[in-house]
């Protein structure tokens, strides 16, 4: 497993001021094809730790590495073109451009023409075809998290990671995005996802790790993690 | 005085065009910077006496047609156009970036720009002092266009490169990678981030094209008749009025904010005298925080 590991994060400290870490040191792997769900209590530093592989804050201390290349603290748009992508919680898609205009966003990095990439997108997501031409302000919650996730994988990205990608979705939303994120895993991204539903993240996930207070505190298959008594008790809402 | 309404329309579209090149710059640095800039109007003193100075140098050239300059003034405004482009920057990275990497409140911005302003513009009154300048002395016979409405051969022509430069900046918004890289940047600078877009790039970007701008106006504001120290400042609350007026962020906007001041100010000449002139900008401000804050095309959810 740590052989084929493809994203590998070792005592990552970060944090959004320098001297005040939220992030105390994390350890996580993740492979290619593999699901692999952060879970843990508000403010256990889950969605910190996204960023900070992302570039986004300061990092202080530790390294992310990406198929053996060192991105730790690699400036955000660097990261981006070394195959990262992130899609943020909330404000994750620019409400003042279209559908269109999104997507080329997204694919800012990449030289030359984009058509084949923005077509492709539309494949794989065909109700932003029909909205391409709106501005996404317009569109549903389930559609600006395709738009979300469509936007993130115009770079081609080798490493997709979400922060709470399900949340404030309806059931029905919820059970098809997990269904595009395993179909993603399945073509050789590795999926990286913070999760407030920790149970139906595990189910859906190869792989995860509980995090608390900035550490990480369980980690493993997500199956034993589901099976764990101390996991189940403490964060999955008791045992089943 | 109905007589002169199409004269008062004509006059009030030349002004707008130039308010609406300045406005831009200022709508810009409101959503992309995100503070109130008031040194943006001494970038268009700026640009006027950049040009000055090539056009001592090389002449204002011989008219061509029934222009009262050659080649060589266009050529200066497209010197004095880069010039203060990067000057824009220059004063960023000297001022207001340094502010920015602090953190520093909206009002510390505001008082900082009021400090570059004073410093900008005096900076002009010590070198060309406090008389007029003239880029050319040619005569010009006004042209009538439709009866009743005289235009100068040179507004005809300011008019017609404003419209051109605002189209043209239109199309690279909405078609470059560029563009749309600026506009992700003014609706959210840390998802632009997240996509990759170089945020000091684009700052960059955003300042030399809001200088350049303002020179233009500078220009065309020094050629309709002279230039002295304040034609920045005096244009300044127009500026603003303008950008908010259109929905700060919009370049649309900022154009028909333009036009619409330029056409008050205009209009309000035929009912009160020219020494009020300076309060219609002022009021249109008022009636449109009152009414509608986030301006004609702002409002986003």
């Amino acid at each position: 497993m740590i052989a084929a590991s493809y994203l590998h994060v070792s005592d990552l400290v970060a944090g959004y001021v320098r001297g005040l870490p939220v992030v105390h040191g994390v350890t996580i792997e993740a492979a290619r094809r593999e699901i692999v769900a952060l879970i843990g209590p508000n403010g256990a530093g889950k969605s910190t730790l996204l960023k900070a592989i992302a570039g986004l804050i300061t990092t202080e201390g530790g390294h992310v590495r990406l198929d053996g290349r060192d991105v730790t603290a690699l400036p955000a748009h660097e990261i981006v073109s070394s195959g990262i992508a992130f899609v943020p919680q909330t404000g994750n898609v620019f409400t003042t451009l279209t559908v269109h205009e999104n997507l080329k966003v997204g694919a800012h990095v990449i030289p030359g023409p984009v058509s084949d990439r923005l077509e492709r997108a539309y494949a794989l997501f065909p109700p932003l075809a029909a909205r391409r031409a709106l501005r996404a302000r317009t569109l549903s919650g389930g559609e600006r998290q395709m738009l979300a996730i469509a936007r993130a994988l115009m770079t081609d990205p080798t490493l997709l990671m979400l922060d709470e990608p399900t949340a404030g979705l309806a059931p029905r939303v919820v059970e098809e995005v997990f269904r595009q994120l395993r179909g993603l895993a399945d073509t050789g991204i590795a999926v990286l996802m913070v999760e407030q539903n920790a149970r139906a993240a595990l189910s859906v996930s190869d792989r995860g790790y509980v995090l608390t207070e900035g550490r990480t505190r369980f980690g493993g298959p997500a199956r034993s993690l589901l099976d764990e008594p101390r996991v189940a008790e403490a964060f999955l809402g008791g045992r089943r | 005085m109905s007589a002169a309404i199409p004269q008062a329309l004509a006059d009030g579209m030349l002004t707008g065009a130039i308010i609406a090149l300045g406005a831009i710059g200022v709508t810009f640095t409101l959503e992309i910077m995100r503070f109130a800039n008031f040194a943006h109007s001494e970038l268009l003193t700026w640009g006027a006496y950049i040009a000055l100075v090539v056009v001592v140098f090389a002449g204002p050239g011989t008219p061509t047609g029934p222009l009262s300059f050659g080649w060589q003034l266009l050529a200066a405004a497209l010197v004095a156009a880069v010039l203060t482009g990067l000057a824009a920057w220059a004063i960023d990275t000297l001022v207001f970036r340094r502010l920015r990497r602090r953190a520093a409140p909206p009002l510390t911005m505001v008082f900082a720009a009021f400090g570059a302003a004073l410093v900008m513009r005096h900076l002009i009154v010590l070198i060309w002092g406090h008389q007029s300048h003239y880029y050319t002395r040619e005569l010009q016979i006004a042209a009538e266009l439709l009866p009743g409405v005289r235009m100068l051969p040179d507004q005809i022509f300011i008019l017609g490169l404003a419209i051109a430069a605002m189209v043209a900046l239109h199309v690279f918004l909405t078609r470059s990678r560029t563009g749309m890289a600026m506009r992700a940047m003014a609706e959210s600078p840390a998802l632009a981030q997240v996509c990759g877009i170089e945020v000091d790039a684009v700052v960059r970007l955003t300042w030399i094209i809001s200088g350049a701008l303002a020179a233009f106006a500078g220009v065309f504001t020094g050629l309709t008749p002279q230039l002295h120290p304040e034609i920045g400042f005096n244009l300044l609350l127009s500026l603003f009025a303008a950008a908010i007026l259109g929905g700060t962020g919009s370049l649309p906007g900022a154009v028909l904010g333009g036009f619409l001041v330029g056409l008050a100010e205009n209009l309000s000449l035929l009912v009160i005298s020219p020494g009020y002139k300076g309060a219609m900008p002022f009021l249109l401000l008022l009636a449109i925080l009152l009414l509608r804050p986030q301006g004609i095309f702002g409002g986003r959810d």
